[in-house]
C-alpha cells in the first residue's frame, strides 16, 4: 500500500511530462502500465490532458492583418537597399600585409 | 622576414573587409528567395503568439514587424535545417524582453521562479481538491473566450512557458531556448502555470454553475 502510495505521488509529479511526451519511452510505459491500475491516477492524466487541449483549443492561429503583412515585407525590401549601398560604402576599409 | 599589419583607408586595395550581411548580388537574392519561402509563411503564427505576448493588438503589430525585421537582417547566419519557428519565437521573446525594458526602464525580473516551494504548494494546494473527473468535464464545457482569458489573465512567464507547450507543440527543450531559461524552469512553469489556471477555470466553472463549489464531504 505504502509503495503504491509513493508510485503515485511519483506519477502525479511526472504528470505534466507525461502529457506533453517529455517522458523516456520506459517512465512512458511505466505510467501508462499505472494509469490503467489507477483510476485516480488516470482521472488526474485526463484532467492534465484536458488543461492541455483546452489551451490549444483556445488559441487558434491568427490571421494576421493584410496591413501588418505588407508592413513587414517592404520593411524587409527596404533593409535590403540598405545592403547593396553598404556594400558600396565601405569598400574604403582595407588591410594590408606587406613583407619587411 | 617579419610580417606586419597596417591598416589604410584607401580604397580598392588588398582585402575588403565586408559588413556582416555584405554578400554578393545574387546570394542576397537567393537569402530573400529563402526568406520568403521559409519565414514569411509563419508570420500568422508569430502574430498569434505576439497577440498572447503582448496581450495588445496593435503592440503585436510592432513586435511582429521588428522580430521580422531581426530576422531578416542575422537570416544569413541562420543554418538551414535547423527549427526556423522556434528561431524566430526566440527573436521575437528577445525584443519583447528588450521593448518591455525600455518602456519601464528596469529589467524584466522574474518573481514567480523566486517563489519557494512550499509557498507555492500553499497557493496551489487548492487546485487539487476537487473530484478530477468532474473538473474535466466542467472545462470541456467552458466556452473558448473564458479559458482564453484565464491564459491571459497569467503571469507573463507562466503564459508563455504554457502557450507555447500547448498551443504551438514546442518540446522543453526548444522552450528553453526560445525563452532562455534551464530545463527545470520551463518544466516548473508548465506546471504551476497549468495548476493556476485550471484554480482560475475551476472557478468560472462555478460561477456558471457548470460545477459544484467543493464539497465537504470529499476528502
Amino acid at each position: 500500500m505504502n509503495q503504491h502510495r509513493s508510485l503515485c505521488d511519483r506519477v502525479m509529479n511526472a504528470m505534466c511530462q507525461f502529457v506533453d511526451g517529455e517522458l523516456s519511452p520506459e517512465a512512458n510505459e511505466v505510467v501508462n502500465a499505472h494509469l490503467d491500475a489507477c483510476p485516480p491516477c488516470k482521472a488526474h492524466a485526463d484532467l492534465e490532458r484536458t488543461v492541455k487541449d483546452s489551451v490549444k483549443r483556445c488559441c487558434p492561429t491568427e490571421a494576421a492583418p493584410d496591413r501588418l503583412r505588407e508592413q513587414v515585407i517592404q520593411r524587409i525590401a527596404s533593409s535590403r537597399v540598405e545592403w547593396v549601398t553598404g556594400v558600396v560604402v565601405t569598400q574604403t576599409f582595407t588591410i594590408e600585409i606587406r613583407e619587411n | 622576414m617579419l610580417m606586419t599589419k597596417e591598416r589604410t583607408t584607401r580604397p580598392g586595395d588588398a582585402l575588403v573587409v565586408k559588413p556582416t550581411g555584405a554578400l554578393a548580388l545574387d546570394q542576397r537574392a537567393d537569402l530573400m528567395a529563402r526568406f520568403e519561402r521559409d519565414a514569411l509563411p509563419l508570420l500568422d503564427t508569430i502574430y498569434s503568439g505576439a497577440l498572447r505576448l503582448t496581450r495588445d493588438p496593435q503592440h503585436a503589430e510592432d513586435l511582429v514587424q521588428e522580430t521580422f525585421a531581426k530576422a531578416f537582417a542575422a537570416f544569413a547566419s541562420f543554418e538551414d535545417g535547423t527549427n526556423i519557428k522556434a528561431w524566430l519565437f526566440r527573436i521575437m521573446q528577445n525584443q519583447f524582453i528588450t521593448n518591455y525594458r525600455k518602456a519601464s526602464r528596469q529589467p524584466l525580473e522574474s518573481q514567480i521562479d523566486d517563489l519557494q516551494d512550499w509557498e507555492l504548494s500553499r497557493l496551489e494546494a487548492a487546485a487539487d481538491t476537487a473530484a478530477p473527473s468532474a473538473e474535466a468535464e466542467a472545462l470541456r464545457a467552458l466556452p473558448d473566450g473564458q479559458v482564453l482569458d484565464a491564459l491571459m489573465a497569467l503571469p507573463q512567464e507562466f503564459r508563455t512557458a504554457v502557450y507555447l507547450a500547448d498551443a504551438e507543440g514546442f518540446s522543453y527543450a526548444e522552450i528553453a531556448e526560445i525563452v532562455g531559461v534551464p530545463l527545470g524552469t520551463v518544466m516548473s512553469r508548465i506546471h504551476r502555470g497549468r495548476k493556476r489556471l485550471r484554480e482560475a477555470l475551476r472557478e468560472h466553472a462555478i460561477e456558471m454553475g457548470v460545477i459544484a463549489p467543493k464539497s465537504e464531504d470529499e476528502s
